[in-house]
């Protein structure tokens, strides 16, 4: 969890530094005056030691030293206690005396001592009057001074009279009367007052002044930089949380920096809410525009599913699609039709996206259109072309192969409008009539052709997303992978899966471009067939055997040889036999069709009958079917079993 | 199957659409029939002709003969032409 962070304020901070200044810099500026003031006293004090020794020795000899120091209530000895405090007083010392010492040194004997404060001058003028002794011994700076040298540093004294800085200096006492030391006490003490006295002269203002411009700038930072970061740190917080620029822009307050911030924070909001506005609207077309795209997808999915099977026991056919876009442009079709033929179309729109799958969505429907009405591949394409050449503003067009294929007798019958040669799964292409892509110039002349799948061989119709399948090194698939990989493959779906896995591990991940559209159709080895049919034996009931050979899908030449031998053979039943009921049934093997035809008439062998010579007028009179089933059929036979006429006959596919 | 007969002058000509099989011919019959007898030549157009079995040339024979020879065939299909060959009729009969 993040620890909430203690808000700090920049007016906050400003104040404490200031504090802070102000305090040291009052230590600072006490300390160097008190250390000052000791260093000034001390230099004074001896000036002033230098003039009081001068003053007194001067003033001594002016009356007779008896005169002077016979009793303290002498008039000159008052008159020289008056001059005295004159110079303690000009000196500025506390208190100014002059002392004997004995021999040992032990003992000082007071000519007289004098204060500048009127109070301590009459303590002193008892305690350390005129012949008051003090019984300690010398310290090493009054016999320094004894001795004649003048001291430079004062002696430190603590005291009853106070704590003192004392400076000596000898004194020849006139008359003969040996040497006194003159003593200038300055009170330590002071020094401080000194420094009290000058911080309150001199630091106080400052600091009273510095104080209060560290105010003023408080409250002009307060006023001109905090309270206006404030503001607009409140409007972001509010943008932020809204997403919407407040209603009244920010006033910027003053023209500095703060302004400018203001203005680009305006500015900003202004921007940011616009871009906003804009990305939100982008993002509602763009999921509009996705539905839509999905929508159209499906679609083409219901139109071209990616996977289709379709099985019979003639043919085995499978179909892919894969798109490079959620829509493309190939399309195929694989429509199983009700007489059992099969319908196939594999076909590439030019262009890609979302205008190729429209025009993709119109072609199929009316390319599976036209080959379903016409059952002509060829013409189908062709009626195709001209609708779709009749109204092609954008120049698209389509290259398609459609075919129909029999699995009857194994034929697939294509047309090929500049689309890519089919390829046979033993590895070969075919080569058609190359043709022309479909929607461009009036008249394709797309032509038909013709290839027999014999059972297990297989054809496989694809589009340039095959062939064209490139891979990070720019090559190829091309059509020798292609025939190598459908090499061997026995049903559709191996074929179609074994291509597209081949595609995909070739080109490895490579985004494609090209829609891959596969459909392969395996022709089936099929099992004899039975079609059959009962009849009444009446020339009208032919039509329902015709019926029956229609089923077979035969080309027409074979067709029209099976239908003339039926003919012939029902015709003599009906006519001849006298027979109450008769059968036809046919059964269709992989290499013949078998047609048996049975009637319950007069036993009759027509196999038995010599085909007469006879001239031609007399034909007039009939005698022609039996020699035109003879001829039609590549076998024939004939028995009467359980009461019937049997005849069977045979043609080879 | 449908016989249509044009008559210009005296020349008839019968078109035929459709089968013309054992069950069919005797339509053909009739309508040769009808055929009035100040026609000098009768052409038969097998133009929508899909199929002829052995009872429709039996029909062709007949008219060959009503007509002494003055009878031509026009527009055979394929299909048609090999049953004519089968009966061996393409020497003997005027087709084209």
């Amino acid at each position: 969890m993040k620890r909430r962070q203690k808000r700090q304020s920049i007016l906050a901070r400003f104040t404490i530094i200031t504090v802070i200044a102000l305090t040291l810099g009052f230590a600072v500026s006490y300390t160097l005056l008190h250390y000052y003031n000791v260093w000034s006293i001390r230099n004074d004090g001896n000036l002033y030691a230098n003039y009081a020794k001068g003053m007194v020795e001067s003033k001594l000899v002016d009356v007779p030293y008896d005169e002077y120091f016979s009793s303290s209530t002498s008039v000159a000895y008052q008159q020289l206690r008056i001059e005295m405090r004159d110079i303690c007083d000009q000196c500025g010392a506390d208190n100014l005396y002059l002392y004997t010492v004995n021999a040992d040194r032990t003992e000082r004997t007071f000519l007289f001592t004098v204060a500048t404060d009127i109070e301590s001058d009459s303590q002193v003028s008892e305690e350390r009057g005129l012949g008051s002794i003090s019984t300690a011994p010398l310290s090493e700076y009054e016999k320094q001074a004894l001795q004649g040298d003048e001291p430079q540093e004062p002696e430190p004294v603590k005291n009853q009279f106070g704590n003192d800085l004392c400076f000596y200096r000898r004194i020849v006492l006139p008359e003969n009367n040996g040497y006194a030391i003159l003593g200038l006490d300055y009170d330590y003490n002071f020094a401080d007052t000194l420094v009290s006295e000058d911080t309150l002269a001199f630091a106080v203002p400052i600091v009273v002044a510095v104080f209060g411009i560290a105010i003023m700038e408080l409250v002009l930072l307060s006023r001109y930089i905090i309270k206006p970061i404030r503001n607009v740190s409140a409007s972001m917080r509010s943008f932020a949380q809204e997403g919407k620029a407040p209603e009244e822009p920010l006033v910027a307050p003053h023209n500095d920096e703060i302004g400018e911030i203001v203005t680009s924070f305006n500015q900003m909001t202004t921007d940011i809410e616009h871009y906003v506005a804009h990305i939100e609207e982008m993002t509602e077309e763009r999921v509009a525009a996705t539905t839509e795209l999905q929508v159209a997808q499906r679609i083409q999915q219901s139109l071209v599913p990616s996977v289709s099977h379709e099985e019979t026991d003639g043919y085995d056919a499978f179909a892919f699609a894969r798109t490079a876009r959620a829509v493309g442009g190939d399309f195929y079709a694989l429509t199983p039709l009700d007489d059992g033929q099969l319908l196939v179309i594999v076909a590439d729109v030019s262009g890609k996206g979302v205008s190729a799958a429209l025009y993709m969505s119109m072609c199929l429907t009316l390319i599976r259109r036209k080959l379903q009405d016409t059952m002509d591949p060829a013409l189908a394409l062709n009626e195709a072309n001209d609708i779709m050449e009749s109204n092609n503003t954008e120049n698209m067009f389509v290259t398609v192969i459609a075919g129909i294929f029999n699995q009857d007798t194994g034929v697939l019958t294509y047309a090929n409008a500049g689309h890519l040669p089919p390829l046979l799964t033993d590895g070969t292409f075919l080569d058609p009539d190359p043709g022309i892509a479909l929607g461009l110039f009036e008249g394709a002349g797309i032509v038909n052709e013709t290839t027999t799948l014999n059972p297990g061989q297989g054809i496989l119709l694809y589009t340039d997303g095959a062939v064209e399948a490139n891979n990070e090194a720019k090559q190829f698939f091309g059509e020798e992978r292609l025939a190598t990989a459908v090499s061997g493959c026995t049903t559709a779906e191996e074929t179609v899966r074994t291509v597209v896995d081949a595609v995909d591990s070739f080109v490895a991940g490579k985004e494609q471009f090209d829609d891959l559209t596969l459909l392969a159709l395996v022709a089936k080895k099929r099992e004899a067939r039975h079609l059959s049919v009962e009849v009444k034996p009446e020339l009208a009931s032919f039509a329902s055997i015709r019926a029956l050979l229609d089923q077979l899908h035969l080309d027409k030449p074979l067709q029209s040889r099976i239908t003339l031998a039926c003919d012939e053979a029902f015709a003599n039943v009906a006519n001849y036999a006298g027979a109450s009921r008769a059968s036809v049934e046919i059964t269709r093997t992989s290499d013949r069709i078998a047609v048996c035809m049975r009637d319950d008439g007069t036993p009759f062998d027509p196999l038995s009958k010599q085909p007469e010579e006879r001239e031609f007028e007399d034909f007039e009179f009939g005698g022609m079917g039996i020699a035109f089933i003879k001829k039609s059929c590549d076998d024939i036979s004939y028995e009467y079993a359980d009461g019937q006429n049997v005849l069977t006959m045979c043609f080879n596919l | 199957m449908n016989i249509t007969s044009t008559i210009d002058g005296t020349t008839t000509t019968l078109a035929l659409e459709g089968w013309l099989d054992t069950s069919t011919a005797p339509q053909l019959g009739d309508a040769l029939g009808q055929v009035d007898s100040g026609c000098t030549k009768l052409v038969l157009d097998f133009c929508g002709l899909e199929y002829i079995s052995s009872a429709g040339l039996r029909q062709v024979v007949s008219a060959h003969k009503k007509m002494r020879g003055a009878l031509a065939i026009i527009n055979v299909s394929a299909e048609v032409m090999q049953v004519f060959k089968m009966a061996g009729f393409d020497k003997r009969l005027d087709i084209s």
